[in-house]
């Protein structure tokens, strides 16, 4: 393992890392580096391990077996912590204190903060910065949490699904705040079960399921292995299997007049219905959903199924 | 140490301006002083001092006891739970800087309290005492205080936040009636008294009447209240260790 004396150190190391619960296996055996500069989002269903893994990269859990290192020190160390932001899901704040004030006293807990200006800039809080902290809506306090995990100016970040209670703007302008934040050459580790958010953000996905990796690439990459759309519509009269041989799809799915299957090309399975005369009705496309997407990418099956059906 | 000094200001402002607890730890021995001063009658001398000045010593040692519990017990049990102390574990503010301000805090903040009870009593009992007196009664009952900041401290990290509130402050009535702070243990049934003396209650205010000249010994009460601290202290690190395992396993 290197150490801060002998060259680059990676941000975070993980080896074997496994963690368990009374009963449950949380993490089964992660091994993990991440570079410093490196925007890597944690991409996994609720429940799959991406919060245990960030605590165990934080040293706020101690893994049940292998190693962790955070900026090659014990994750516990304060060199190390001083070197990092955090935002947790959940995390509480003080009601009585108003915000700027907040972002003053955690700076303060920083050797080289960010102004505390610059702060309520970064994390669009210039509006609401005499405001007290109970009288913030959820995505207010979602971006203060953003706030104290920025106003230590880390080399890197670690947000826990930041977004979540988020609406779809306040997402946009939020990922924006952060991409330009991680623009600067910091590490930025982020864990979101939205596969569009860890392609706007992130150069490496790492899926994880079950407390295992599952994949470990580019967003490109990983999209390539999710079969692409899913398509349903309802035609007249109901057709059979055979009607869609030599489509390129899968998954095809046959109910009465409903009919529905998964494509990575919608575009040309539709041309070729629309050319057999179909009266296509209730037509819906829509982006295959992260569920989806790791049972293609968990048991393998669906992405093998996606090409070997295709024959476009 | 910056870190330690701004994480201190920020646990006195927001105490200082949440007005219900200043209200509440000002109010009630001030009231009961104004209410129970002139009950015994005039030429009662407990210990051989002036019951305006006993007295004093019981609400300004009642004041302080409340104070130093509640601005550490029930805001732990609160912090736990709204996981202020998980945003705090994350950041380089050592884990000791947490609790040790949390004490300090509940000690700077008797100061205030105590100084209003006494102004209190000078004028309304009337209490005389000389200014070097009374500084020595201050710093004797702050530095009693830290037994009851370490009770706090230790019932913040076993109580829940739902009952902390009443279980502590319910506690706190029973201890300073059965220690004798709101009847004059001379005055009590000798069951009673037998009781009082062990409360760390009746230690604080024993110490109190000391600096005032009663007739009582210090070593044995002070004694008692390191017994006491130490006791507490031992307990509150025990549960917040169980407690940080528990989080981190």
């Amino acid at each position: 393992m290197t150490t801060p004396a002998t060259g680059p150190v990676a941000a975070v190391e993980l080896l074997e890392v496994r963690k368990n619960y009374a009963r449950v296996q949380a993490v089964r055996g992660v091994s993990l580096t991440i570079e410093r500069g490196e925007v890597v989002a944690m991409l996994g269903p609720n429940g799959a391990g991406k919060t245990t893994v960030i605590s165990l990269m934080l040293g706020m859990r101690r893994p049940s077996a292998g190693h962790v290192r955070l900026f090659g020190l014990d994750p516990g160390d304060r060199a190390a912590r001083s070197r990092c932001g955090v935002m947790l899901q959940e995390s509480g704040v003080n009601d009585v204190l108003r915000v700027a004030e907040t972002v003053a006293i955690f700076r303060a807990y920083y050797p080289r903060p960010l102004p505390t200006g610059r702060v309520l800039e970064l994390a669009g809080l210039e509006e609401v910065a005499n405001r007290k902290i109970t009288a913030l809506s959820g995505g207010q306090r979602q971006r203060l949490y953003y706030a104290l995990a920025v106003c230590g100016d880390p080399e890197a970040l670690f947000l826990d699904e930041p977004t979540a209670g988020m609406d779809v703007e306040a997402r946009r302008s939020f990922l924006a705040g952060i991409r330009e934040y991680a623009s600067e050459g910091r590490t930025v580790v982020l864990s979101t079960h939205y596969l569009e958010e860890a392609d706007q953000l992130a150069d490496r996905v790492v899926v994880i399921d079950r407390g295992m990796i599952v994949a470990d690439d580019s967003p490109t990459a990983i999209k390539a292995r999710v079969a692409g759309r899913r398509v349903s519509f309802t035609v007249n009269p109901a057709p059979s299997a055979a009607d869609f041989e030599g489509l390129p799809i899968s998954g095809l799915e046959l109910r009465d007049q409903f009919v529905r299957f998964h494509s990575s090309n919608p575009e040309q399975a539709l041309a070729a219905a629309f050319r057999r005369g179909w009266d296509v009705q209730n037509l819906e496309v829509v982006g295959a959903d992260l569920e989806e997407a790791f049972v293609s990418l968990t048991t393998g099956r669906g992405a093998d199924l996606a090409q070997t059906d295709e024959r476009p | 140490m910056t870190a330690t000094l701004a994480y201190l200001r920020f646990e006195l402002q927001r105490t200082l301006r949440t007005r219900g607890f200043l209200l509440f730890v000002l109010g009630f021995p001030v009231l009961f002083y104004l209410l129970l001063k002139d009950t015994a009658g005039t030429g009662f001398r407990p210990l051989g001092i002036p019951f305006a000045g006993y007295y004093m010593v019981c609400m300004a040692g009642f004041g302080a006891m409340i104070t130093a519990i509640n601005s550490s017990g029930p805001r732990l049990a609160a912090e736990r739970s709204s996981g202020w102390n998980r945003q705090l574990r994350v950041t380089p503010l050592p884990g000791w800087a947490y609790l040790s301000t949390k004490v300090l805090t509940s000690l700077l903040l008797t100061l205030p309290v105590m100084v209003v009870v006494m102004a209190v009593a000078a004028v309304f009992g009337p209490v005389h005492i000389s200014a070097v007196t009374a500084l020595e009664l201050l710093v004797a009952l702050m530095a009693g205080s830290l037994t009851f900041a370490a009770a706090g401290v230790l019932l913040g990290y076993a109580i829940s936040s739902d009952t902390a509130n009443p279980m502590i402050n319910g506690g706190l009535l029973l201890l300073a009636y059965f220690g004798g702070l709101f009847e004059p243990v001379a005055a009590m049934a000798a069951w009673q008294q037998q009781i009082a003396y062990v409360t760390p209650t009746y230690q604080l205010a024993a110490v109190g009447w000391w600096v005032l000249g009663g007739r009582t010994p210090l070593l044995p009460h002070a004694l008692a209240l390191l017994a006491y601290l130490i006791a507490f202290s031992a307990l509150a690190l025990w549960r917040v260790e169980v407690d940080e395992a528990r989080s981190a396993a």
